[in-house]
């Protein structure tokens, strides 16, 4: 069996430029699956593609998308879309996944990921979007939450309702970002656990987990750019026995640090991962 | 306020040089985190891709100018890898009097964004090639870029300084995927400049050759055969030249 014929199960890692060398030469076992942005290696060849083709060869791959958001409100680039889906094929992924948020404004793009208002405007915005660019890739979709620092909504779980409404509205499936989470329960102030409570458990097929900042005023940043916190290794575990085995990514965007600590973080991953899914076979408490 | 709308104000809170609107919205210092964001990636990845004409032009120089490209050409690409392409476009689109001081600062600009094009330029797709002849069209790598110049922004002194050279630059991907640059006397430049005009144009290296030499008024002797063979040699061992396409 190919790696492409392969499942992505348990944890992945981010393929990024700053570590595939070691890493792809290292091809750690502890790494099940890696993830990769379409946007990096559409049309692009060199360096990034040698890596990619690499990868495929070891791992399954799953893509991640960055820049179609769900809630924009510009036409769908529809030449762009047939390149996504020559690219989402050509590498074998399982599902691809996209932003909840929106990422361009009066023709500009943006390159960062905007929370949308949790509206019914945007509801029926991102799950129109998330209906065409399903149908335009043919292919099961996902879309991730995200995290975000201006008030969006009356509370904090009004972005679990949110999502909620959006997975009613396409029948479509979600990528939980854990850390995102945690990130806005601490900003806005909810119980994370009662966000992930609010998650279909079957519509999931996919985690993310990442470290953040915490400014000197408390306020936390999504940075990917430090290691996960020991209260989102937490609450991944309690996502995990909410949800079931689905594959969990570390995302580690900046400040990538050696490969030695990265595989560490994989290992406490692959910890808690296998417990959470003990508790679930053993009947263990599942709600702790 | 239509989503459509407030996605438009949030980027132009993001993109303006002096926000008007932000500080009437609600939660502006958050609005503010989201401008600082956005701003500085689009800012970091045209300093990663021009890093010598941001040191030529200074730092305060370089980020002003950034500033005015998103301000009033805001990026349109979705590739971030893009950006620096765009801007550059901006700048060789625009007046900027800044981009005069020093006087090689557009020059290095082009010659670095070639030099970040190629590295990611795609080669699959390239066209089959034969053996190298005078009869056949010749074939370019995709991974290299012509940079007419007029001051070798390859090569700086210990100062800084980039002495004036009339030609041109030919930079390509090697096959350890790092960038590299050929230089190319106003003769080599010409001949370079035909040849990959000849591909397109679908005609022979040898029609090429002649149309270069016509424009440069030199005959086609012994010294320029000599030279012409070491420049294609050069650029066929670097692979820059691939061969000559398949009939």
């Amino acid at each position: 069996m190919s790696a492409n014929e392969k499942k992505a199960e348990g944890i992945g890692l981010g393929l990024r430029v700053d570590m595939a060398a070691r890493f792809l030469d290292e091809a750690p076992e502890s790494v099940r699956w890696v993830e990769v942005h379409p946007e990096n290696y559409i049309g692009r060849g060199g360096l990034y593609r040698s890596y990619l083709d690499r990868a495929r060869e070891r791992w399954p791959v799953l893509t991640h998308g960055l820049s179609t958001c769900l809630g924009d409100t510009e036409a769908l680039d529809t030449e762009y879309m047939g390149q996504l889906r020559g690219f989402l094929g050509e590498v074998g992924t399982g599902w691809h996944s996209e932003h909840l948020c929106f990422g361009s404004g009066a023709g500009a793009a943006l390159h960062d990921l905007l929370p949308l208002p949790f509206t019914d405007e945007a509801a029926r915005t991102a799950a129109d979007r998330f209906g065409r660019v399903r149908d335009a890739i043919d292919l099961e979709f996902a879309f991730e939450n995200v995290s975000y620092y201006a008030p969006q909504g009356d509370d904090g779980l009004d972005e679990a309702r949110f999502c909620a409404e959006v997975l009613e509205r396409t029948g479509g499936k979600m990528l939980l970002d854990v850390n995102n989470v945690y990130v806005n329960s601490r900003n806005f102030g909810f119980d994370p656990r009662a966000f992930i409570d609010l998650v279909p458990p079957d519509r999931v097929v996919q985690m993310h987990v990442a470290g953040h900042f915490v400014r000197d005023d408390g306020l936390r940043i999504d940075t990917h750019g430090e290691p996960v916190c020991d209260d989102v290794y937490e609450l991944l575990g309690y996502a995990l026995r909410h949800v079931g085995p689905v594959p969990v990514l570390l995302e580690r965007d900046n400040d990538i640090p050696p490969l030695e600590d990265l595989l560490a973080e994989v290992e406490r991953l692959t910890r808690i991962y296998d417990d959470a899914m003990r508790a679930r076979e053993t009947g263990a408490e599942v709600h702790p | 306020m239509s989503l459509a709308e407030h996605q438009a104000k949030v980027a132009r809170v993001c993109l303006e040089a002096e926000p008007s609107e932000l500080g009437s919205m609600e939660h502006a210092d958050r609005w503010g985190i989201y401008r600082t964001m956005v701003r500085a990636r689009l800012h970091r990845v045209c300093e990663q891709a021009l890093k010598r004409t941001r040191e030529a032009l200074g730092e305060e120089t370089f980020r002003a100018l950034v500033d005015r490209w998103l301000a009033t050409a805001p990026p349109s690409t979705r590739f971030f890898r893009e950006l620096p392409g765009e801007f550059v476009a901006w700048v060789d689109a625009t007046e900027c009097p800044e981009m005069g001081t020093p006087m090689f600062a557009r020059d290095m600009m082009r010659y670095e964004l070639a030099v970040w094009s190629v590295k990611a330029d795609d080669e699959r797709g390239e066209p089959s090639v034969v053996d190298f002849s005078f009869e056949g069209i010749p074939c370019f790598s995709v991974a290299s870029r012509f940079v007419r110049v007029a001051h070798g922004v390859d090569r700086r002194a210990e100062d800084g300084s980039v002495d004036a050279y009339d030609g041109a630059l030919l930079v390509y991907r090697t096959a350890g995927f790092t960038a590299k640059c050929l230089r190319l006397n106003p003769l080599a430049a010409a001949l370079v400049e035909e040849l990959r005009q000849a591909e397109s144009a679908r005609r022979s290296v040898t029609e090429a050759v002649q149309r270069a030499a016509q424009k440069q008024g030199v005959a086609i002797d012994q010294k320029l055969i000599e030279g012409l063979s070491g420049l294609l040699e050069k650029l066929l061992t670097r692979g820059v030249l691939r061969g000559c396409l398949e009939a």
